[in-house]
């Protein structure tokens, strides 16, 4: 696993979602719903992360993060970051996620650069539920 | 003389002193680009961009019938006569540098330098007064002279 780049500040929005159970749903002509769940955990939680107004080096750093965890199908940590902060401890729990969830890139990067040296970078991952 | 007034102002177009002004006026802004974060509770930022405007009013000044002077000179750069009735191509505009003065007693004065486009000019010829045009500039860069 490699660690989300420290020198990236705290993120200018952060959105979350848990995601949702496997289950699938079956309604009768009556009404009654039926609910199989094919498992215990939530998955495919997203987390979406924008900086703005971040120097070049910063914008970089994420670059050369998703380089390095997505060319061996690694996952991304964020204990100990700037990603989780400004959430208070509980939200925080969710945000960093952790086993058997693992964070992963869902698509590259996005860099616009606004400014000499200066970037806006928005970044999105899925945590997933990798098989034993 | 810690003080001046209008008398002590001149200004430059393309390096010749233009007779005539009643005022000019510039201004500089600076454009910022935000960098709160979730965690900040006072708004951060960095800086941006920086623009220069301004303006100046001159009398429609000629030393002589049908010379011309600098209100003629101002408007040719930025009003450019077409070959006929609905030419679309007529020549681009042209940049002005403009000095804009505060003559103190020091042998160069007090001075900001612009190379400018011209981005407005009003004339209006009524009873009463004297024939007066309005110009308005945009600067294209940094000052080339910043001594004021």
């Amino acid at each position: 696993m490699a660690s989300f780049p420290t020198t990236v500040p705290t993120p200018t929005s952060r959105s979350y979602s848990p995601g949702t159970y496997p289950q699938t749903e079956f309604e009768a002509q009556n009404g009654v719903k039926t609910v199989i769940r094919y498992g215990k955990n939530r998955t495919s939680a997203t987390l979406t992360l924008g900086f703005s107004n971040i120097t070049d080096a910063q914008a970089a750093s994420i670059l050369s993060n998703y380089e390095a965890v997505n060319s061996i199908w690694d996952e991304v940590t964020f204990n100990g970051t700037n990603v989780i902060e400004g959430a208070a401890s509980s939200l925080q729990t969710f945000l960093k996620e952790g086993s058997p969830l693992k964070w992963r890139y869902s698509g590259p990067p996005k860099v616009t650069s606004v400014f000499v040296g200066i970037s806006n970078v928005s970044c999105s991952f899925v945590a997933c539920l990798d098989s034993p | 003389m810690p003080f001046y007034s209008g008398k002590d102002g001149q200004l430059f177009i393309d390096g010749t002193q233009a007779a005539k002004v009643q005022s000019w006026s510039f201004s500089s802004s600076q454009a910022v680009l935000e960098t709160t974060s979730l965690e900040d509770t006072d708004r951060t930022i960095v800086a941006g961009v920086r623009s220069y405007s301004g303006s100046a009013r001159l009398f429609y000044y000629q030393a002589s019938a049908g010379s011309g002077g600098d209100v003629t000179t101002l408007i040719n750069k930025c009003i450019k006569a077409g070959t006929g009735a609905g030419d679309g191509t007529a020549a681009d505009s042209s940049a002005a540098t403009l000095k804009l003065k505060v003559i103190d007693g020091s042998a160069n004065g007090r001075f900001i330098t612009f190379s400018t486009l011209i981005t407005g000019i009003s004339m209006n010829s009524s009873v009463g007064e004297v024939l007066s045009a309005d110009i308005s500039f945009e600067a294209n860069g940094a000052p080339t002279e910043v001594s004021i």
